[in-house]
């Protein structure tokens, strides 16, 4: 707690997992931007929440160069469509070159396509099964 | 001989169309799409076509089809996200050899481009451009834009009255940057040289560099000057 980092973090798609992450970093003292297409989905920020929050469709470039995304140190891509957290992804990396792009993936079929392009995701429902066959392995 | 392959993601009308003009051009044509009537209807249609019903982004699909080493890809779903993603598996995963896609927002055409799909068709983009230029040019019939404009192609038949009347092209104050590619008299095509004279009438395809348009525009169109003056 109370880190003091001058990293400029950019979170997108403020789901469950977006919200959770950006809160708890904001609480870590990081300065972190959260964009989401819808202005609701921002309630699920914890209330210590003193990053910034910026309405827009993340499918659209113009919306990540207005929440200036290619000042990043790092962006977390969470929205709920694969295609378009690769596609983030992507634009950020290769054309924003920020340093450290990280993607929320739920279908393992597009983890071929991760590597190819040198995307790193994780891959949430895969992390899911893990941990479900470690909790029957020990009950069985 | 070996069959020509196409793949067709997503599309309604669109898709419908192209699968059309290929199976009759002899092409092996597979059809993907999300919405169980519009398969129903193209399976009747077009029974020597694949359809596929389901998310066009999903590899396990492109392996049933058995698309690897296909010719050509075609996405042409509504989101441009999907069609990036359907286009970087079918080129990078299943080695197709040439992949399309169309964009609803036009700022994709350059952005896909920067991340290796480089056939990239904005619809908006093209009949915008097309209108515009159309409605702001007098004179000019046709106007296709190359390379998102950079270069353009424009058509105009030469007015009775004009400048250029009766002149070789060679005497022609036309723009560097510009040429008259073709010109269309009666009906017939010639690819004119330095020595060949414009009659009114004739209709001139010309081909231009971004910025030469409006003076190349201008001196096709300038009357003689006693029209002018009288």
């Amino acid at each position: 707690m109370g880190r003091i980092s001058n990293k400029q973090v950019v979170v997108i798609g403020c789901s469950r997992l977006g919200a959770t992450i950006a809160s708890r970093m904001s609480s870590d003292g990081i300065a972190v931007t959260v964009i989401d297409k819808d202005e609701d989905s921002f309630r699920k920020l914890s209330d210590d929440f003193s990053g910034y929050t910026y309405v827009g469709d993340a499918e659209n470039i113009q919306t990540l160069t207005d929440a200036r995304v290619d000042q990043a140190d790092l962006v977390i891509a969470v929205t709920d469509k694969d295609n378009i957290n690769l596609m983030i992804s992507e634009i950020c990396s290769r054309i924003f070159k920020v340093d450290k792009v990280l993607c929320r993936i739920y279908d393992s079929s597009k983890e071929p396509l991760c590597q190819q392009y040198n995307i790193d995701f994780i891959d949430t429902s895969k992390l899911s099964v893990v941990e479900f066959e470690k909790a029957i392995g020990s009950c069985i | 001989m070996s069959l020509y392959r196409v793949v067709v993601v997503g599309g309604r009308k669109k898709a419908d169309f192209l699968a059309n003009a290929l199976i009759k051009r002899k092409m092996h044509v597979s059809l993907i799409n999300d919405t169980e009537d519009f398969c129903v209807e193209m399976s009747h249609k077009y029974p020597d076509a694949i359809v596929a019903c389901g998310d066009g982004t999903k590899p396990f699909l492109y392996e049933d089809l058995h698309i690897e080493n296909s010719d050509i890809f075609i996405a042409m779903m509504p989101s441009d996200a999907d069609n990036l993603i359907a286009c970087q598996l079918a080129k990078q995963i299943f080695k197709v050899k040439k992949v399309f896609c169309t964009v609803s927002n036009p700022k994709n055409v350059e952005i896909f481009k920067m991340l290796g799909i480089s056939n990239v068709i904005s619809s908006t983009y093209i009949v915008a451009n097309m209108i515009e230029q159309l409605a702001t040019l007098r004179n000019i019939e046709n106007y296709i834009p190359i390379e998102q404009g950079k270069v353009g192609l424009i058509e105009t038949v030469v007015e009775e009255g004009t400048q250029i009347c009766f002149k070789a092209i060679s005497e022609l104050n036309i723009p560097k940057q510009s040429i008259i590619a073709c010109i269309i008299r009666n009906g017939e095509s010639i690819i004119p040289k330095g020595d060949t004279v414009i009659y009114p009438q004739d209709k001139l395809v010309c081909l231009f560099n971004d910025g030469s348009k409006e003076e190349l525009v201008s001196a096709l169109c300038k009357k003689e000057r006693h029209h002018v003056n009288h």
